[in-house]
C-alpha cells in the first residue's frame, strides 16, 4: 500500500495536474499555485483516497505536514 | 401623451459598424467551416460519418441502469476526460461541459483556427443545453442526505448550473464575445444554431461556436422518462430499440453527446482562405401552444418553423433535397412529425433520422443532427435510418433506410421539437 504522502502526491499529480517535479515533502500548498476552490477539492479527494478528514488545510502547510496530520488522525481513528 | 421623438435611423451612426468595422455588412447566410462531434457513434466528423453510413445503432445494456426497467442506453464508446481535458479540468466539469469543451476544440481545429491568433472579442459561444447537470445533482445530493455537508463539493454549483457549457468553451478557447446558454428542451441545439446565425447576422461577432451538449444518461433521468412512457422498453433487443418511424416502435432510447458547428461570417471565412463545409441560409422556429409534453398531433406548430426557416432563407419547399428529421421514435411525435412535413412539402424529399444510430441526446440532438446534415450535404449522401423495418402507414414519408441514398439537390433542412411545445428548423446548402 502506498504511503500516505504518495497517495497525497499521486493525488496532486494526476487530478490536479501539478507537475511531479514540484510536488516535493517540503512544498507548500501555496507553491504549487492551487486557489482555495483547489485546496478544498484537494481535501475532499485525500478523504476519498485516504479515509480520513483533513478539512483543515491551509496553503502554508508543507505536503509533508498534510502527510502527517493525515496519518495522525487515521491512527487515532484506528484506536479509538 | 406627447409624442416621442425617434431618431431616424437613416442619420445616426450604427453603433455596431462604428465599433466593429472589421467585416462587411452582415450577412442572413453564414458559412460553417468547422464541425466537432462527441457521439455514441464516435469522436470527430470522419469517425461519425464513417459510422453513419452503414454501422447501425449503438443502444447496449448500460451498467449505471443496472436494474432499471429501462436498463440500456447510447453512451460515449471511447470518450476520456481525464486524458483529453488534463485531470483538473475534467474533475472540474460536468460531464455536458467536458463534451462541450471537447467538441468545441474540434470544430475549432477542423476550422484550421488558433485561438491565439484570433480576435477573441469577436467570437461567441452558443449552446443548446436540455438536462444540463444531471450527473453532479445526485452524488451532491446523497451526501448531504448522509448528514456529510462538509463533503458537498464547492464545486457543485460551478459544475452544475447550466450556462458553464457555454463558459467553459469560452474560458477554454478565449472566445470572449457573447456566451450563451439556449434551452427549448430537445430542440436546443436547433436553436442555438439560429442565435449564433443572428449574432453574425447582426454584426456582434465573426465567428460562433454554436451547437448543444447533453448527457440525460443517469438513472433518476432514465425513470422520469419512463414514468413519462418515452422510452422503448425493448430490453430484449437494445440495438433495435430506437426505431423512428417504424411500426413497431415504443419510445426513443437515451442517448448523450455532443455537437459544435463553427459558425463564421463568409467574408471573415473567405480573407483567410477557409473552404467552408457547408452554408447556413436559414431558420425558424415557432411554439405549438397545444400541450406541456405531447406535440400538436397535425404538426402545426413545427410546420410554422419549417416554412419560416424557408421563408428566411428565401426557398420554396421544391428546393429542398433532404430532410433530417427530429425522428425520436416515440408514438407521438413521429407522425404529428410527419404531419408536419407534408403539410409543407407537396412531395417531402428523403427523410432520415439520426436518433436510430445514436438515441436522443438532448440538447445537442439538433446540433449533431445539423453536423451531420452538412456531412450529407458534403457528400451528397443521405445516411440510412437504422431499424426501419416497416414503415408505419401513418408516416408518409419517403425515409431513407439500409443503405445510403445519393441525393442531387444541395439544400436539405433540419427539424427538432422539444416539450414545451417548442419547434425549431434550420436550412443548409452545400458549400
Amino acid at each position: 500500500m502506498p504511503s500516505t504522502y504518495e497517495t497525497i502526491r499521486a493525488c496532486l499529480v494526476d487530478e490536479f495536474d501539478v507537475s511531479p517535479a514540484v510536488v516535493t515533502p517540503d512544498a507548500t500548498l501555496a507553491s504549487l499555485a492551487l486557489d482555495s476552490l483547489a485546496l478544498v477539492e484537494l481535501s475532499l479527494v485525500v478523504e476519498e483516497r485516504i479515509g480520513v478528514t483533513v478539512a483543515d488545510i491551509t496553503p502554508d502547510r508543507t505536503l509533508g505536514e498534510l502527510a502527517a496530520h493525515a496519518e495522525a488522525t487515521l491512527a487515532k481513528e484506528s484506536a479509538s | 401623451m406627447s409624442p416621442r421623438t425617434v431618431a431616424d435611423p437613416r442619420t445616426v451612426a450604427d453603433p455596431r459598424t462604428a465599433a466593429a468595422p472589421r467585416t462587411a455588412a452582415a450577412p442572413r447566410t453564414v458559412a460553417v467551416t468547422g464541425l466537432g462531434l462527441v457521439t455514441p457513434a464516435g469522436n470527430g466528423p470522419d469517425a461519425v460519418w464513417a459510422h453513419f453510413l452503414g454501422a447501425g445503432p449503438t443502444a447496449r445494456p448500460d451498467p449505471e441502469l443496472d436494474g432499471l426497467a429501462v436498463d440500456f442506453s447510447c453512451r460515449l464508446a471511447d470518450f476520456e476526460p481525464p486524458a483529453l481535458l488534463g485531470g483538473r479540468l475534467a474533475r472540474r466539469l460536468d460531464r455536458f461541459s467536458q463534451m462541450a469543451v471537447v467538441a468545441a476544440r474540434q470544430a475549432v481545429a477542423d476550422a484550421g483556427l488558433d485561438p491565439a491568433e484570433w480576435d477573441g472579442d469577436r467570437v461567441g459561444v452558443v449552446l443548446g443545453v436540455s438536462a444540463n447537470s444531471v450527473h453532479t445533482y445526485p452524488v451532491e445530493y446523497a451526501r448531504l442526505a448522509e448528514g456529510r455537508a462538509d463533503r458537498v463539493s464547492p464545486l457543485m454549483l460551478p459544475r452544475s448550473i447550466p450556462n458553464m457549457a457555454a463558459g467553459e468553451v469560452s474560458l477554454d478557447l478565449g472566445a470572449r464575445g457573447p456566451g450563451l446558454v439556449v434551452s427549448t428542451a430537445c430542440a436546443s441545439g436547433t436553436s442555438a444554431l439560429a442565435l449564433g446565425r443572428d449574432l453574425i447576422a447582426s454584426g456582434t461577432c465573426d465567428l460562433v461556436l454554436a451547437g448543444g451538449t447533453d448527457s440525460p444518461r443517469t438513472r433518476m433521468t432514465c425513470v422520469a422518462f419512463d414514468r413519462l412512457g418515452a422510452l422503448s422498453r425493448r430490453r430484449h433487443d437494445p440495438a433495435g430499440a430506437s426505431r423512428p418511424f417504424d411500426a413497431d416502435r415504443d419510445g426513443f432510447v437515451l442517448g448523450e453527446g455532443a455537437g459544435v458547428l463553427l459558425l463564421e461570417h463568409p467574408e471573415h471565412a473567405r480573407a483567410r482562405g477557409a473552404r467552408p463545409r457547408a452554408h447556413l441560409v436559414g431558420h425558424g422556429a415557432s411554439s405549438d401552444a397545444h400541450h406541456f409534453t405531447a406535440p400538436h398531433p397535425g404538426g402545426d406548430g413545427l410546420a410554422r418553423a419549417v416554412r419560416a426557416a424557408l421563408a428566411d432563407a428565401g426557398l420554396a419547399p421544391e428546393e429542398i433535397g433532404h430532410i433530417n428529421a427530429h425522428g425520436t421514435g416515440t408514438a407521438l411525435n413521429d407522425p404529428a412529425e410527419a404531419a408536419a412535413l407534408r403539410q409543407v412539402f407537396r412531395r417531402p424529399p428523403p427523410v432520415t433520422a439520426n436518433k436510430s444510430v445514436i438515441g436522443h441526446t438532448m440538447g445537442a440532438a439538433g446540433a449533431i443532427e445539423a453536423a451531420l446534415t452538412v456531412l450529407a450535404l458534403q457528400h451528397r449522401l443521405v445516411p440510412p435510418t437504422a431499424n426501419l423495418d416497416r414503415l408505419d402507414d401513418a408516416i408518409g414519408l419517403d425515409v431513407v433506410t439500409k443503405v445510403p441514398r445519393p441525393v442531387d439537390v444541395p439544400t436539405a433542412l433540419s427539424v427538432s421539437s422539444g416539450f414545451g411545445g417548442q419547434n425549431a428548423a434550420v436550412v443548409l446548402t452545400a458549400a
